[in-house]
């Protein structure tokens, strides 16, 4: 990616997905922040990875995210940390929806997220997270039905 | 069909993906999930609403491609990070010709002395002053 105004133009387009993507897989603006740098960084110091016939750019960009935000986890564990971070999930959330998304399993917010948010298709989600689309099926199935329960628990608390 | 059996299938509705005409029958009867297709709904939107709050990026991604050296300012160093080979390597590999370059001359004093002993071997009497013409005065001795 030689010509800054490109790249400009590509970040401006695609950096608050993908922000936004982290911060629901890692619950930590910080770390998510700096993930989302990283993503941007790998495509543009190697840009002839990203095959348009495979996948739009959006989508691959998702993929860098999802592969920053993995690496991250495997040395927070390697580290002896748990790779959640607890302090956000329980203070810096101000949306009920989202607190609640934040408790779930990583695999529930990521396909959640990217179902609700992004709007991909199920056959998407299949391609992207390299599952079959049965199991998509049955992940966001129960990725919901977790969510609703603890949402009407809480939605009964207030 | 049960209410755990089409449990699947509330989730594709409200996805707008098909569901077998089973399902769909279930659906539209039962109570209890008519009730998880409005919750769905329901913080569907409100995830979307939270969403909606931008998150303004912090840094710039030209000042993101000056510090990872691909700015137009430092093109060496964006080659430098583009390079697919091992950086090392090749920084060894320029050392090792650097290192046969600047060994030339002296390679070059050394045949020289090398060829003045011979001559002086073969009682040649011109002094040395260069390898051709010795050469010829040496085989011009056989």
């Amino acid at each position: 990616m030689e010509d800054t105004t490109e790249a400009e133009q590509i970040y401006g387009e695609h950096s608050s997905p993908i922000r936004r993507l982290l911060r629901v897989l890692i619950r930590d603006p910080a770390v998510a922040e700096d993930l989302t740098q990283e993503a941007f960084l790998h495509f543009w110091q190697r840009p002839t990875l990203f095959d348009p016939g495979r996948a739009s750019l959006r989508a691959y960009l998702f993929g860098v995210a999802r592969k920053k935000a993995s690496e991250w986890r495997r040395r927070q564990a390697a580290a002896g940390q748990t790779g959640e971070v607890v302090r956000t999930v329980e203070a810096d959330e101000p949306f009920l929806i989202t607190d609640i998304l934040n408790r779930l399993p990583c695999d529930h917010r990521e396909i959640l997220w990217l179902r609700e948010m992004e709007g991909y298709s199920y056959q998407e989600l299949a391609d992207m997270l390299q599952i079959p689309l049965g199991t998509v099926r049955s992940r966001l199935s129960s990725a919901r039905e977790h969510m609703r329960l603890v949402w009407s628990e809480r939605k009964g608390c207030l | 069909m049960t209410c755990q059996e089409v449990a699947v299938f509330v989730t594709a509705l409200y996805d707008g993906e098909n569901v077998p005409r089973a399902a769909g029958e279930h659906i539209f009867e039962c109570q209890g999930c008519r009730s998880k297709l409005k919750d769905y709904s329901e913080m569907g939107v409100d995830l979307r609403l939270a969403a909606s709050i931008q998150v303004e990026p912090t840094r710039t991604p030209t000042a993101m491609l000056d510090r990872a050296g691909c700015g137009t300012s430092r093109p060496w160093a964006f080659l430098w990070q583009r390079m697919s080979v091992p950086r090392y390597t090749v920084l060894v590999l320029l050392c090792l010709l650097a290192v046969s370059i600047a060994a030339i001359p002296l390679g070059r004093k050394q045949s020289r002395d090398g060829f003045c002993s011979v001559s002086r071997r073969m009682n040649v009497e011109r002094p040395c002053f260069g390898s051709r013409p010795r050469m010829v005065m040496i085989i011009s001795k056989f």
